[in-house]
């Protein structure tokens, strides 16, 4: 069962009321209408939540939630307030909570809701980046790298070096996970039970302990399973904790959903981004100087920025680099991590500016990035723990039919169709954090595996049951994978691609452990009978990888072909080959399917995906999935993927990495630059709309 | 405004009396508890609420439950179990055409209509069909393969 799925004897249902103006002042509420109203049980505010709820807000609880990420990478004369609602009369972004109304069921909550009337001071606000955003906040030290780096000399570029400097921008995208966030909080003889639809299932128990003052032991969290998360349900947000107070405070269980609308600005979003790139290379397309100084939004109570220089500082050598990061605040919500933050924007803009030096230069773009190979990560200066991006390179451009040679643009027609062929280099650090998991065996030959870590889809279920069969040769279906509660060894929560390396060689230390005990028994464990347990040991893994000095990464290289019917202007994707090098797969066909998600996930980005707040009133009018176009199942093309399957033995004994994001940076500026294959028109602005098709490009005109 | 509501359920007879401005999905979850079907948006924009009423492929949210009186409604429940899956339900396995599961009901119910259509024959056919149910985690190709296997083996 999903979170809201929980229906308990005497629940209450609570929603959010929402602010429409994007920064101001509360003035006035009047609730007396809908304290009248059918089943309205109460409404909290800033004016009563305090003393009603024991809510409030201190920088400890901050840090812990998802204002606190990326706080510390600022100076702490710029620290921030954080936010949290109901604490306070100031308004700082459309869409954040000035009320919750209770009601008996969620009929009642919704028409109570709309009786909740307000008065609001309105403030002036800016809300997107703009001209006038030029210097910014610069953050120090992100994801564990350096935001403002420069190394070697830029010096003069040569008569015979080509110059490509660039504006490029990517969009505030939602996650928008087809399940809403929702909480079902049970506060029992000081005791919390918390059915939530999170990542995060142990930093979600210590945040929320905190927030109520109890001891971690006494709040259970239980996500059996998440409908999609994408980073969304990473962090912890305001709506999970406040759930568990109403619960303390009126004894008895209470369901917070969030709306879809909610979503899009309650559990964050993917920034706005702006990008220039500067590529200096020789005549051959050797690179000489690479600068990427990235100008990203967020809010004015956050930490989280968009670190969209991360895989530049590693993936291409140059004796010039170049990588700033500028944060300017908006009054928009807080944003957060997005599936392979950082890197999907960043790798629009360096991967789309490396098409533009190749075709500058007439140059096979394949043989481009073969030319600026990372034989080591010079950035770090270490050897790769593995890398076979060549491999990559090679096996992808025969799946695919890459040509061997420069094409010049617009160079194939298909019936109406302008046909191109783009392609794109991807890579994500592998990352791993410390993780604990528990085996057990009945007498009877069963296996039950416990760890705290979430499944959102990406296959933890499966991958845990297989890796124990393995390990103990136990039949596949005699093993019971129990996931997602806090009382179960804790893990690192379902983001940054690290539970594969994190939790399988936790799992695989456990079995290791029970096969030596098993050895000492001679193996007479199946014998008995009853339900006991015959035996129960707990696996852990450190957290930090087999070899030292070594950097550790993931690649990939994505080829794509798009059709653009040029008399409607209409761009889609016709074919999409994609080959990984991300350690062993544990399970083919799990991984396929996270690799051809996040690609699809890139068809989104190019193609469609484009919150956009309304100038006038600073809201952001497309929160819903009606507006905010996602990819429909017509969008999507064959998706061929393919993996070098190769293990990394030096990053853990299993030779394994995660994979839940490698499949989405790069796939962005794949399509941009098979567009300008099919077309000539180069497109720096995302999402490829039809108009700034036809805008710019004098050979894309409707008939 | 409550209304004496009757209708059929998963083949069961259901009477209510209930407010008529309560959704089919709400009336569904809350009041029968079949948190089968799934609510994304409350607003017809996902499909994660589809069931079959009388039959045809519906969005559950979009129907306020005095539009469905007399009505035969069919949810996700209807369908197998787990010991007996439905033909629809072991090929979405087979195939990997769900991740995170949550879109998978209103796909499985949207698709219970598009095996049995004539007229969709192709992927592209099936592709286009499906596009009223998002899958925010990709299953996409994976779910026209599904249902192509159930329809190549005789349909439902």
């Amino acid at each position: 069962m999903y979170a809201a799925d929980f229906h308990l004897p005497h629940m209450l249902y609570a929603v959010g009321i929402r602010c429409h103006v994007p920064h101001g002042k509360i003035i006035r509420i009047a609730d007396e209408e809908a304290l009248r109203s059918n089943g309205v049980v109460a409404v909290y505010t800033h004016l009563n939540a305090f003393e009603e709820l024991g809510w409030t807000v201190t920088e400890e609880l901050t840090r812990a939630s998802a204002e606190g990420l990326g706080l510390s990478a600022f100076k702490q004369s710029e620290s921030v307030v954080g936010y949290r609602p109901l604490t306070t009369d100031v308004i700082r972004f459309a869409g954040q909570w000035i009320a919750v109304l209770v009601a008996r069921t969620i009929h009642d909550a919704n028409r109570g809701a709309s009786l909740v009337q307000f008065e609001v001071e309105s403030y002036d606000h800016n809300v997107s980046l703009n001209q006038a955003d030029i210097e910014g906040s610069k953050p120090v030290c992100f994801f564990g790298e350096q935001m403002q780096v420069e190394r070697g000399l830029r010096g003069t570029a040569d008569a015979t070096d080509i110059v490509i400097s660039q504006i490029y921008k990517t969009p505030v995208q939602l996650h928008q996970p087809i399940e809403p966030s929702a909480t079902v909080a049970v506060y029992e003889d000081t005791q919390l039970t918390l059915f939530d639809s999170t990542q995060a299932v142990v930093a979600t128990r210590d945040h929320v302990a905190l927030s109520l003052g109890l001891p971690k032991e006494r709040v259970r969290v239980v996500t059996h399973f998440v409908g999609g998360g994408f980073g969304s349900k990473n962090q912890v947000w305001p709506h999970q904790a406040l759930a568990a107070h109403i619960s303390r405070s009126l004894g008895r269980p209470v369901s917070l959903q969030l709306t879809r609308n909610d979503m899009a600005v309650a559990s964050g979003y993917r920034s706005q981004t702006k990008q220039k790139v500067e590529i200096v290379a020789d005549r051959y397309g050797k690179l000489k100087s690479l600068r990427h100084l990235s100008h990203v939004a967020t809010s004015t109570a956050g930490g989280y920025f968009e670190p969209c220089g991360l895989s530049t500082l590693a993936l291409y050598p140059s004796p010039h680099l170049e990588v700033g990061h500028f944060v300017h605040r908006k009054h928009v919500s807080t944003p957060t991590p997005f599936r392979a933050p950082g890197e999907t924007p960043g790798s629009f803009a360096v991967e789309s500016a490396l098409d533009e030096v190749a075709h500058r230069l007439r140059i096979n773009p394949l043989e481009l990035r073969k030319l600026n190979y990372p034989s080591r990560n010079t950035y770090q200066d270490r050897e790769w723990s593995s890398i076979h991006l060549d491999k990559c390179y090679t096996i992808g451009a025969e799946e695919f039919g890459w040509p061997s040679s420069y094409v010049e643009p617009r160079s194939f027609r298909d019936g109406r169709e302008a046909v191109g062929y783009g392609m794109a280099t991807t890579c994500y650090p592998a990352d791993v954090l410390p993780a604990s998991v528990t085996v057990k065996l009945t007498h009877s030959g069963h296996a039950v595996v416990e760890t705290a870590a979430a499944d959102i889809g990406t296959g933890m279920y499966t991958i845990l049951a297989q890796t124990v069969a393995d390990q103990l040769s136990i039949p596949f279906d005699l093993i019971d994978v129990r996931l997602g509660e806090s009382v179960f060894p804790p893990s690192p929560s379902a983001g940054r691609s690290r539970s594969t390396s994190s939790v399988l060689p936790a799992t695989k230390n456990a079995c290791e452990k029970i096969r030596r005990k098993l050895n000492a028994k001679h193996n007479t464990w199946t014998t008995g009978s009853g339900e006991e347990w015959a035996i129960v040991e707990t696996g852990t893994y450190s957290g930090t990888a087999n070899a030292d000095n070594l950097s550790f990464y993931s690649f990939g290289a994505h080829f794509v072909e798009v059709g653009v019917d040029e008399e409607f202007a209409k761009v889609r994707v016709r074919r999409f080959t994609s080959v990984l090098d991300c350690g062993r797969i544990v399970n083919p066909k799990t991984a396929a399917s996270q690799i051809r998600g996040s690609i699809i996930f890139g068809i989104g980005m190019a193609l469609m995906e484009d919150a956009q707040f309304d100038r006038e009133g600073g809201r952001l009018v497309n929160d819903n999935l009606a507006d905010y176009h996602v990819p429909v199942n017509a969008d999507i093309p064959e998706i061929d993927i393919h993996f070098i399957n190769e293990p990394d033995f030096h990053f853990n004994t299993l030779g394994v990495r995660g994979l839940g994001e490698i499949g989405l940076p790069g796939t962005a500026a794949a399509i941009a630059n098979a567009l300008y294959s099919a077309t000539g028109r180069r497109i720096r602005s995302l999402p490829i709309s039809y108009s700034s098709l036809l805008a710019a490009d004098s050979t894309v005109k409707p008939r | 405004m409550n209304i004496k509501l009757r209708l059929l359920v998963n083949r069961d007879p259901v009477d209510a009396t209930i407010d008529s401005r309560v959704t089919l999905l709400d009336f569904l979850r809350e009041d029968l508890h079949l948190t089968g079907t799934k609510k994304g948006c409350g607003h017809g924009q996902c499909g994660s609420c589809t069931v079959l009423i009388d039959g045809k492929r519906m969005l559950s949210c979009l129907k306020f439950v005095a539009m469905v009186q007399d009505c035969t409604i069919t949810t996700i429940e209807d369908l197998g179990n787990r010991d007996v899956l439905h033909p629809l339900q072991t090929a979405f396995v087979k195939h990997d055409a769900f991740q995170c599961g949550f879109c998978t009901p209103g796909q499985i119910m949207s698709a219970m209509e598009v095996v049995s259509d004539k007229a969709a024959c192709t992927r592209e056919q099936i592709s286009e069909l499906m596009s009223g149910n998002l899958c925010r985690c990709g299953a996409y190709p994976n779910i026209v393969s599904a249902i192509m296997e159930v329809k190549a083996n005789g349909g439902i």
